[in-house]
């Protein structure tokens, strides 16, 4: 994997977003929810942004698909689609690319199928809406894709309603939806998180196996670290807005710099299972508004601040233009190389 | 589903039987005599009073009058009226055609201003439209259907002098009543001018009476689009690369109008109110007018019988909305 991913970092990405920011206007103030992200997904990567709730990860997923509405503003950001920055076209431009070249699937399955459709319905209006196919050869591509998303009884499941299916099988029919159209780029926001367990692996395990076979990208959200191994191959970590660190799955674990993904990974259960050690969740909890803050945003949580942490704000330190290594920290738990550090 | 049916219907019974109670004792609470009303100035003998108390069965003891009167109705008699002396149900008949074409134009009226209005008010969420348009509602919604119709009286009527404050029809003409809704009457007398001349007559009472279901239709479309418009699903649409006509008009508005259309129905109810003070003061020959005439005489049976058959036909509007909402509530239909 490791060999992949040097050599994807010398291919043009497929999603390269540049700056991207984000702000909730609330009672006339401005809450930054996503800033300056910058991200890459090359052909056949998944890369898994995590964080805690609330650090803006569907903050950042929702703008790269141009899905930012009231009280929400887009306050900055390119994001290149295959060289096509989809924010700078119109509304109606971008619709061509979403759905088609873009897909999202969403947090709360049940919730985010119509109730007033059938499935065959909703999975139909994907295809009606980017291709020129008759009302048979929808229905049959429908149930090409439900079978493909592993629903046992294909004929059935398109004639329900969404209340009438579990939310492990509507989010089934989320993907079928979501990959209808072939698309180059698939955007899962904490896809399990409303699934119970055994769902859980099984929904993990159809994103894995869809994204390989048609070397799809994948962003895939999660606030579990635990999923991100079994799935990602590049890692952004979030907090309050910011990316904090980015880096491969294997360096996330191995050796993590920013001490905000050291307390996240020690909250995990499995990381300590060999060491031995008790299991700590992280104290405190993250700022609510970073409108007027200065300093580091983790600053009153972390274990190793020190007086500078607080009175300048670092910048995120790396590679600008690849998924290499960069944190956000003036003390990361292991140096960077200092060869190519810049701004990004 | 059927048994849902089923349940419906068997309750309409005890509300019916209650209806004929209530309407009965009520008007018999009132003060007035029947016979002294019709006799009028002049007034009648002794005997002659006794003569038609026992003609309408008004001797007997009240009690035995309501059983009488109960199983009467049971056989589908709803009896003759006092002044006339017609039968009731055939007075209805004549009269409530013309009722239920100011009822409908005034409802087809508001659904389709006020459907598309709070979708837009909706949609352009605290805009000035959407002030407008809230403000407007207000408005209808809180004006007292008296003085909103003579406010338009004295524009249209009397300043402007461009539609008719009246009737139905203009004497001038002379329609031969077919189906008794004189739009299509006059269509199929092929008589363009009175279709046009019922037209006129028709626009203000049918403003009058589509006023307050227009805003209070609004309002509700309104409100339920909001809450629509935030759910995930409609998120999923636009992901999935539909045009905004699309995310509104389908995926919204469809899930939007389930408590849109109980209000339809509630309104469809409140607007039988509505109708007999529009055709009072527009003097419409409708129902409402015959029924307030009839209250004013102490015609019981009239009164009765007239408020049984609108009862009636609530109680129907209510069993269709009903339905209609279980229809396009799928999580309802499985029931
Ligand atoms: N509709 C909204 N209105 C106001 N603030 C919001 C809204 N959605 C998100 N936010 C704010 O934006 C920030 C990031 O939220 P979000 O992107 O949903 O986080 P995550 O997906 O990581 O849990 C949070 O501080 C949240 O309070
Ligand atoms: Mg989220």
């Amino acid at each position: 994997m490791s060999v992949q991913l040097s050599a994807n970092n010398y291919r043009t990405p497929l999603l390269n977003v540049e700056n991207l920011s984000v702000d909730f206007e609330q009672n006339g103030r401005n809450n930054s929810a996503a800033e300056s992200v910058y991200l890459n997904v090359h052909a056949g990567e998944t890369v898994a942004i995590v964080g805690e709730s609330g650090s803006g990860k569907s903050a950042t997923s929702l703008a790269i698909m141009g899905l930012i509405r009231k009280p929400g503003v887009l306050r900055s950001g390119k994001v290149k689609l295959n060289g096509v920055d989809l924010l700078a076209l119109s509304s109606r431009q971008r619709r061509r690319y979403l759905g088609k070249d873009i897909s999202m699937i969403f947090q709360e399955p049940t919730v985010s199928l119509n109730p007033s459709f059938t499935i065959a319905q909703q999975i139909s209006e994907a295809l009606k809406c980017h291709g020129k196919m008759t009302r048979a050869q929808r229905y049959s591509r429908a149930l090409e894709l439900i079978r493909e998303v592993g629903i046992t009884d294909p004929e059935k499941c398109l004639q329900s309603w969404p209340h009438q299916l579990s939310g492990g099988m509507n989010q089934r029919v989320m993907i079928a939806m979501a990959i209808s159209c072939n698309p180059s780029l698939l955007i899962a926001d904490e896809p399990t998180t409303a699934l119970d367990v055994t769902v859980q692996a099984q929904i993990l395990n159809l994103l894995h196996r869809l994204q390989q076979k048609n070397n799809m990208g994948m962003i895939f959200v999660t606030h579990d670290l635990s999923v991100v191994s079994s799935i990602a191959h590049n890692v952004v970590v979030m907090y309050a807005g910011q990316v904090v660190e980015r880096c491969s799955v294997d360096d996330l674990f191995q050796c993590p710099r920013h001490p905000y993904t050291e307390a996240l990974l020690k909250s995990l259960p499995a990381y300590h299972s060999n060491t031995n050690k008790r299991l700590s969740s992280i104290k405190g909890s993250p700022p609510g508004t970073v409108e007027s803050m200065s300093g580091c945003r983790f600053y009153s949580r972390c274990n190793y601040a020190k007086n500078d942490c607080r009175q300048s704000t670092p910048d995120l330190l790396g590679e600008p233009d690849s998924n290499s290594r960069a944190v956000r920290c003036f003390r990361p738990l292991k140096a960077l190389s200092t060869s190519n550090d810049r701004p990004v | 589903m059927p048994q849902l049916l089923l349940r419906r219907i068997l309750l309409v019974i005890p509300t019916f039987i209650g209806i004929v109670a209530l309407t009965f004792f009520l008007i018999r609470l009132a003060p007035g005599d029947p016979i002294l009303l019709i006799a009028g100035e002049h007034g009648v003998s002794a005997e002659r009073y006794a003569e038609l108390q026992k003609q309408f069965g008004f001797d007997q003891p009240l009690f035995i009058q309501f059983a009488d009167y109960l199983s009467q109705v049971l056989n589908g008699d709803l009896g003759l009226s006092v002044v006339t002396q017609t039968p009731v149900l055939d007075e209805f008949g004549k009269l409530f055609p013309a009722t239920l074409e100011l009822a409908l134009i005034a409802m087809i009226v508001a659904i389709a201003i006020a459907i598309p209005a709070g979708v837009l008010a909706a949609v352009k969420r605290n805009t000035l439209i959407d002030h407008s348009i809230t403000a407007i509602s207000l408005v209808g919604y809180s004006m007292p259907i008296f003085w909103w119709a003579l406010l338009l009286i004295l524009l249209f009527s009397v300043n402007l002098g461009i539609l008719p404050v009246a009737g139905r029809l203009s004497f001038i003409y002379d329609i031969e009543s077919v189906t008794g809704f004189m739009l299509i009457d006059t269509l199929l007398a092929n008589d363009k001018e009175a279709f046009i001349d019922a037209l006129h007559h028709l626009t203000l009472p049918a403003i009058v009476l589509a006023t307050i279901p227009l805003a209070v239709i609004m309002r509700m479309t309104r409100s339920s689009m909001l809450e629509v418009l935030k759910q995930d699903y409609i998120r999923t649409a636009r992901a999935k690369g539909l045009s905004e006509f699309s995310v509104i008009f389908k995926h919204a508005l469809r899930n939007a109008l389930i408590p849109v259309i109980t209000v339809i129905g509630l309104q469809t109810s409140i607007l039988m109110t509505g109708a007999i003070l529009t055709e009072t003061i527009f003097s419409w020959p409708g129902i409402g007018k015959w029924l307030l005439e009839a209250v004013y005489r102490r015609d019981y049976p009239v009164v009765q019988g007239g408020v049984l058959l609108i009862a009636s036909l609530v109680i129907l509007v209510n069993m269709v909305v009903d339905l209609l909402y279980v229809l396009i509530n799928p999580a309802l239909r499985q029931k």
